[in-house]
């Protein structure tokens, strides 16, 4: 056992003025601290580090009840995590002479409070999230890795937030552990040359964390919030880096900000999830809306018009109306017609359909629908066959559109859109 | 009013439990542990504790001459008192009712009560 003793002084009573817990401080600290760990150690050692702060967190459970939480609780982690990984170290052959170098720098660091090695810290982290989402791991392991790694989320909440099994999970992290290794990936920041392009994909990864979190897909909904929060911290981060802060940056996180609004709202008391129409835009929170306008005013630079910015362009339209007739619909449809320029994909399609459907009613949202390009592809997709049946409603043909939703539930979706189409499909069974 | 000495121990059930763990689960479960000690100290019953460090501690034995030191403890070796706490209760029914509260049982922990003899 390791005798370095971070704990201010043998002071039983300390539990009298204990500085309480900041939420999720050991989710958030797990990531700082294992980039930090896998920085000194090397990111092949990732499996170490991951341990050494696990051990440092179960110390602290084990520990604190009863002393109560230490002055810098986060220090108190970093400098258990630290001897742990260094006695693991300590019993390997190999290690005696990188002990000196390893073991002087702590200490300054550790005495210091917290917000000296704040930027150090940062930086470690930034560098994480690049080896995480590194091209050379597949992209569903990339994501799963990033969550474990960075985020501090156990493979069981991985597990389910995705409603994936945790062994399914697990080999995925397997694997882009092994990915790191094999390609000798180093925790460093890409060099400016290719900085912006692996860029593009940490975004990606982070628009694709939080669009896990918010659609509304069976699975865990707290984990699932946590997980919005999460991307929402990490794009953040990014912001707040020269070397990340790019007007795509700006632009997912106004996204992920105006997007996260409606959280409230989006659901009724039973948990039911409820239309745009049918929200209730007070409910919005206006603080987050306020922030990601701040940010898309702050993306609005440069002459790169990414994927985000449109995103986040038609969440600002949406936000910014008192209801969806106010809603500006022409200026939507010029941003789901340039999205289609820039990544077509079958439901930017659907929601371009719709904008045309607000600005020249139904028939010919229904005549536009028809002319989308790979009908057949997307003849399973239950979003056709639920938009399709929305535009008959709205025509006032109940039974076709009874059928379309009888064939989107059947299509399969998640239970609370179900839900939602079966309340739709009762409709218009009783109209026709 | 009497004293009671609450003994926590930990079991390897708990040990793996901890392992398994997420760290935003870590620390809901010290927050546990936080909200029932702050119970009892809003009563005043909250009378002291410890942790003791995570070592086997030595036993002494009276040997011939001198006394046998051995490292100990070497009766139970798998499950090891990881505290104690010390709390003022009117009865042992009501010491025991104060530590069904305690998360260490949700735990899969141990614990063991004992009156404090006072003369």
């Amino acid at each position: 056992m390791n005798s370095a003793n971070p704990h201010s002084g043998q002071d039983t009573a300390a539990t009298q003025s204990v500085p309480r817990l900041v939420e999720h401080l050991f989710r958030h600290e797990s990531g700082r601290l294992v980039a930090n760990l896998a920085r000194t150690i090397g990111l092949s050692r990732l499996d170490l580090a991951e341990e050494a702060v696990q051990d440092a967190m179960i110390q602290a459970l084990r520990r604190w009840p009863f002393h109560g939480v230490p002055q810098n609780p986060a220090a108190w982690l970093a400098q258990v995590a630290r001897n742990r990984a260094i006695d693991v170290l300590r019993r390997k052959a190999n290690f005696e002479q990188k002990k000196e170098e390893f073991a002087h720098p702590l200490r300054p660091e550790i005495a210091q409070p917290a917000e000296v090695c704040e930027d150090a810290l940062a930086d470690d982290q930034l560098a994480m999230i690049f080896a995480c989402c590194h091209p050379q791991i597949p992209r569903d392991a990339q994501v799963a890795l990033t969550l474990k790694t960075v985020g501090g989320f156990s493979v069981d909440e991985i597990a389910r937030a995705f409603f994936a099994a945790p062994t399914a999970i697990a080999q995925r992290l397997v694997r882009a552990k092994r990915r790191i290794k094999e390609n000798g990936i180093a925790l460093v920041l890409p060099d400016a040359d290719e900085r912006s392009a692996r860029l593009d994909t940490v975004l990606r990864v982070l628009y694709l964390v939080f669009n896990e979190g918010y659609t509304a897909h069976a699975g865990d909904r707290l984990i699932r919030r946590d997980l919005c929060a999460e991307a929402i911290r990490l794009v953040s981060l990014l912001s707040t880096r020269k070397e990340t802060n790019e007007p795509k940056t700006q632009a997912l996180l106004a996204l992920l900000l105006l997007q996260a609004s409606r959280f409230p709202g989006r659901e009724d008391e039973s948990g039911e999830l409820l239309l745009l129409d049918d929200q209730d835009r007070q409910r919005w929170d206006q603080e987050l809306i306020r922030r990601g306008m701040f940010h898309l005013a702050e993306s609005a630079t440069g002459d790169e018009l990414s994927e985000y910015h449109l995103q986040a362009g038609l969440a600002s339209l949406h936000v910014s109306a008192a209801s969806v007739a106010e809603v500006d619909w022409r200026t939507v449809l010029w941003h789901y017609d340039r999205l289609m320029e820039i990544s077509p994909s079958p439901v930017v399609a659907l929601n371009r359909v719709v904008a045309i459907s607000m600005i020249d009613g139904p028939a010919a949202g229904l005549t536009a629908l028809e002319e989308m390009p790979h009908q057949e592809a997307l003849r399973d997709y239950y979003l056709l066959a639920s938009t399709k049946g929305d535009l008959l409603r709205r025509l006032g043909r109940a039974k076709e559109a009874a059928s379309e939703f009888q064939r989107a539930i059947d299509a399969g979706c998640s239970e609370p859109e179900i839900r939602f189409l079966q309340r739709r499909l009762a409709e218009c069974q009783q109209a026709s | 009013m009497s004293q009671f000495m609450l003994i926590l121990y930990d079991t390897p059930e708990m040990g793996q439990k901890f392992q398994s763990f997420s760290p935003e689960e870590m620390q809901a479960a010290i927050g546990k542990y936080f909200a029932w000690a702050e119970q009892l100290k809003s009563q005043g019953i909250h009378k002291g504790g410890n942790k003791l460090k995570d070592e086997p501690g030595k036993v002494m034995l009276s040997g011939g001459k001198k006394p046998e030191v051995v490292d100990g403890p070497y009766l139970e070796t798998k499950e090891l008192v990881g505290g104690y706490f010390l709390i003022e209760a009117d009865s042992y029914d009501a010491a025991i009712k104060i530590c069904a509260d305690c998360p260490q049982l949700e735990f899969g922990g141990k614990m063991e009560v004992r009156e404090v003899d006072m003369f």
